[in-house]
């Protein structure tokens, strides 16, 4: 469920484009702490709670990145430190959940991982604790058959815990704003992960949200697709109505994910299964 | 934040433009919009703000006006009361022009 809430790069302007690739390129580099190969791991979701932490930066000018191979900008500061070990943490359970759906080439990047986890955990401990009491009442939930809108919530519930944690600096109203808005897009990448992988899981006789939904509503196919089209349409909708109410300085960017990058990539994504999809 | 900011417009803006950008920001955060959403309670703090905003800003217009009209008001009372004190001089017969004189000469000039 790692990588869906990204910039939609046709929409942005170049200062934005640049200040965005800061936060990412700062995110790597505080990755580096923990993990150099892991490094790769690193998602766009962090980014986005390094962005939506909106806190000061100082930004430097490194010589050259190993990584992406040209001069980068980036900077420290606790959000980033933060987001960094919420990746590194993220990337670790991804690894051990893909060995649990039977992947078993996942097994030696986990093995690798496991020492920067633990650092990164020693890090953020309470971050960590979040992920790892939410993933396990998912599974619980799921393997009892619960509604697939609970383990949507639940999942909501994680992200905008761990975007609590990234806000302590924040003013009251802030962080209410940004957990909300964190709130919905974690459904929203529930939906939106169970639809893409629903061929996948479909064959290797996996848990997915809309198999679990055709299940319990006893649902075609496509009724359980409009369904779970329907809720993304609902995050997406309070998303919307959120990012009204966010004031900080990386607005435009956030604006750019929120309304152009999560509706296009629900298009794209149902598009595949030949339902429509209409921009709000 | 200033009246302007919270409208989101230039000091400068006309009676126009603030009005569709208060309508625009009425809109925006009606509690209608917002109501199944957890921050209802903050859209309607924004809205108060906003209504609070345009009112400050159209009492201001009022009151910057007021002199300019007082001034306005009494340039043209003057002159009507002028251009009445003429014509009924004029009409006087006291002072009347050369062509009366030709005329309906009284023998007053």
């Amino acid at each position: 469920m790692l990588g869906y809430v990204k910039p939609f790069a046709d929409e942005l302007k170049v200062s934005e484009y640049k200040q965005y690739k800061m936060y990412y390129c700062s995110i790597c580099k505080a990755m580096g702490k923990y993990t150099f190969v892991g490094r790769i791991m690193l998602a766009y979701d962090t980014v986005f709670l390094a962005l939506l932490a909106d806190e000061k930066v100082n930004t430097t000018h490194c010589k050259g990145c190993i990584l992406c191979l040209h001069k980068c900008s980036y900077q420290h500061n606790s959000s980033i430190s933060y987001s960094a070990a919420v990746n590194v943490i993220l990337a670790y359970f991804k690894l051990k959940d893909s060995i649990a759906d039977g992947n078993k080439l996942a097994s030696l990047p986990k093995t690798a991982l496991y020492l920067p986890y633990k650092k990164a955990a020693n890090a953020e401990p309470l971050a960590n604790t979040i992920i790892k009491s939410s993933l396990e009442a998912i599974f619980k939930l799921e393997n009892e058959s619960c509604l697939p809108q609970e383990a949507a919530e639940k999942f909501g519930e994680m992200c905008a815990n761990l975007t609590m944690l990234a806000m302590q600096q924040k003013d009251e109203t802030y962080q209410r704003v940004a957990k909300i808005l964190a709130y919905y897009i974690g459904c929203w990448i529930y939906w939106i992960d169970a639809v893409e992988d629903f061929e996948k899981d479909i064959k290797k006789d996996r848990f997915n949200a809309i198999i679990m939904q055709m299940n319990i509503a006893r649902q075609s196919r496509q009724a359980a697709m409009l369904f779970a089209k329907e809720q993304m349409q609902k995050a997406l909708k309070q998303a919307r109505l959120v990012l009204e109410l966010l004031e900080c300085k990386n607005y435009s960017i956030i604006e750019n994910i929120i309304v152009y990058s999560l509706p296009f990539k629900t298009k794209k994504v149902l598009g595949r299964e030949g339902i429509e999809y209409e921009f709000i | 934040m200033n009246s302007y900011e919270i409208l989101g417009i230039n000091e400068n803006a006309d009676e126009k433009q603030i009005r569709n950008a208060y309508l625009l920001a009425v809109k925006k955060y009606h509690p209608d919009r917002y109501k199944d959403n957890p921050l209802k309670d903050l859209a309607e703090e924004k809205l108060k703000q906003i209504n609070m905003a345009y009112d400050e800003i159209l009492v201001t217009a009022i009151e910057n006006a007021i002199p300019q009209y007082k001034k306005e008001y009494s340039t043209t009372s003057r002159r009507k009361y002028e251009e009445r004190a003429y014509t009924t001089y004029s009409n006087s017969g006291d002072g009347c022009c050369d062509c009366c004189c030709e005329i309906f000469c009284c023998g007053c000039c």
